[in-house]
């Protein structure tokens, strides 16, 4: 999901940068150079799972993964998922240079409920937990984003109006797969590498 | 998907001789002028001053019309939601009220779009990729972020590869995407297993990096230095961004 060049208004993207910039530099504070080539690689994973398509009836949609970064990544995902927005705003012109601080906020925001949202497993003991919480992480990724979207549309002019709607209900199915994709991959990763949920165990920092 | 924006960094122009520290800031400071432009004839003068600077880069016509498409798919659905949508002076055919202004708002979108897309490929597309960061190490960019784009710009074509395998495993298996619980379960599979071997890959990784010395710093050559037609070019291009933004 990503606004491209040209339609968000001077203050939005300006203001886009500006928070992304701040958050940025409160998660950089916080990490050292040790952390740097592991988030690094699990980034590329990431690009490389965005690119991921799965049939809907006669159309694909395309996977957005931000929960599954946030699930995974913990704090660490604003960066991962701000990385991975410019290399594609750079290498395949998806997205754009001026919007690119709103659509690390659009994306980056939801992705930090989402590693909240998968945490209240903890305090709250089901039955298949991860598939449940990591069901609910995706979904809090793709819906936050899909508000955001609409709301930064909205914010430009009265005239995206129409567009920003538009956009919230074209993402209403993307929202339900992503939900329950993040879920199996949360189960498959509970069985299969459970440290990888655990992240007080990679940052120790 | 494309990811050979480099491709052509390697032909001669005379924005592929421009210093990519002064290209980036020049060019970067063209792409905001644009975004913060209103009025349709500075638009199209615009255009065409990044139509004149995709010619001149002697980037091929395909390579730059083939990655200006996913901005053209994003914005061409307001050329039909904004006439339709917009309050205002509509005009009613059919029952159907539609908005000529709305029309007039989605083409300064799309040629403002435009416009920015084509720069930054030229901004992007005429020297390596990686000398590009380091260029914006340069200019100020925090190493560590710079060093995240090289590590993960160079890691994302080995997950590629691997995905290919992976892709080619399961079809080998008669697995065949559909809309269905199955597929959506298999594919969130799919993306844990590489998840599982990336972790894996992070932690060797980051070893073979401690052992050949590595402190949390960059060490890298860059081999461009600043003559006098940067600045003439730099110089060209802020008059046309500070004509454009008084007017």
């Amino acid at each position: 999901m990503h606004i491209s060049e040209g339609v968000l208004a001077t203050e939005v993207w300006v203001g886009g940068y500006v928070v992304a910039g701040l958050v940025t530099a409160a998660i950089i504070k916080k990490l050292d150079s040790e952390d740097l080539p592991k988030i690094s690689v699990i980034t590329s994973v990431f690009f490389v799972a965005s690119l991921i398509h799965i049939p809907l009836g006669p159309t694909s949609i395309h996977l957005i993964v931000n929960g599954l970064v946030g699930m995974v990544l913990g704090p660490a995902a604003f960066l991962s998922i701000f990385v991975g927005l410019t290399l594609q705003a750079l290498l395949f012109q998806h997205g754009g240079i001026t919007p690119l601080g709103a659509n690390a906020v659009m994306m980056g925001i939801p992705a930090l409920c989402a590693y909240g949202v998968f945490n209240l497993r903890k305090k709250i003991p089901l039955k298949h937990a991860e598939f449940i919480f990591g069901a609910m992480a995706g979904l809090t990724g793709t819906v936050l984003s899909g508000v955001f979207l609409a709301t930064l549309l909205a914010l430009s002019g009265e005239a995206f109006y129409g567009v920003a709607k538009a956009a919230l209900w074209a993402h209403v199915p993307i929202m339900i797969i992503e939900g329950l994709l993040t879920g199996f991959t949360a189960a498959f990763l509970h069985k299969v590498k459970p440290e990888i949920l655990e992240k007080e165990k990679q940052y120790a920092s | 998907m494309h990811l050979d924006i480099d491709k052509y960094a390697h032909i001669h122009s005379p924005v592929h001789r421009w210093d990519p520290r002064i290209k980036i800031a020049s060019l970067g400071l063209f792409i905001v002028t644009i975004a913060i432009l209103n009025k349709l004839p500075l638009i199209v003068i615009a255009f065409s001053i990044s139509s004149l600077l995709v010619i001149v880069s002697r980037l091929p016509f395909s390579f730059v019309t083939r990655r200006l498409l996913p901005v053209t798919i994003f914005l061409s659905p307001f050329f039909i939601i904004i006439p339709l949508t917009m309050p205002g002076d509509t005009a009613t055919t059919l029952g159907v009220s539609f908005n000529y202004g709305g029309l007039l708002i989605a083409a300064k979108v799309y040629l403002k779009a435009l416009s920015m897309v084509m720069l930054s490929i030229v901004m992007i597309g005429t020297a390596p990729f990686v000398d590009s960061l380091k260029a914006m190490e340069r200019l100020g960019v925090p190493s560590f972020i710079v060093q995240m784009f090289l590590f993960t710009y160079r890691y994302i074509f080995i997950f590629l590869l691997e995905m290919k395998r992976m892709n080619r495993a399961m079809k080998s298996r008669n697995f065949i995407k559909k809309t269905d619980i199955h597929t959506v379960r298999t594919m969130g599979n799919f993306v844990g297993m590489l998840l599982v071997r990336s972790f894996e890959k992070a932690d060797r990784v980051y070893e073979s990096m401690l052992s050949r010395g590595y402190d949390g710093g960059l060490k890298t050559s860059f081999n461009y230095t600043i003559a006098r037609p940067d600045y003439f070019k730099a110089a060209a291009l802020s008059v046309a961004c500070v004509t454009l933004l008084i007017y």
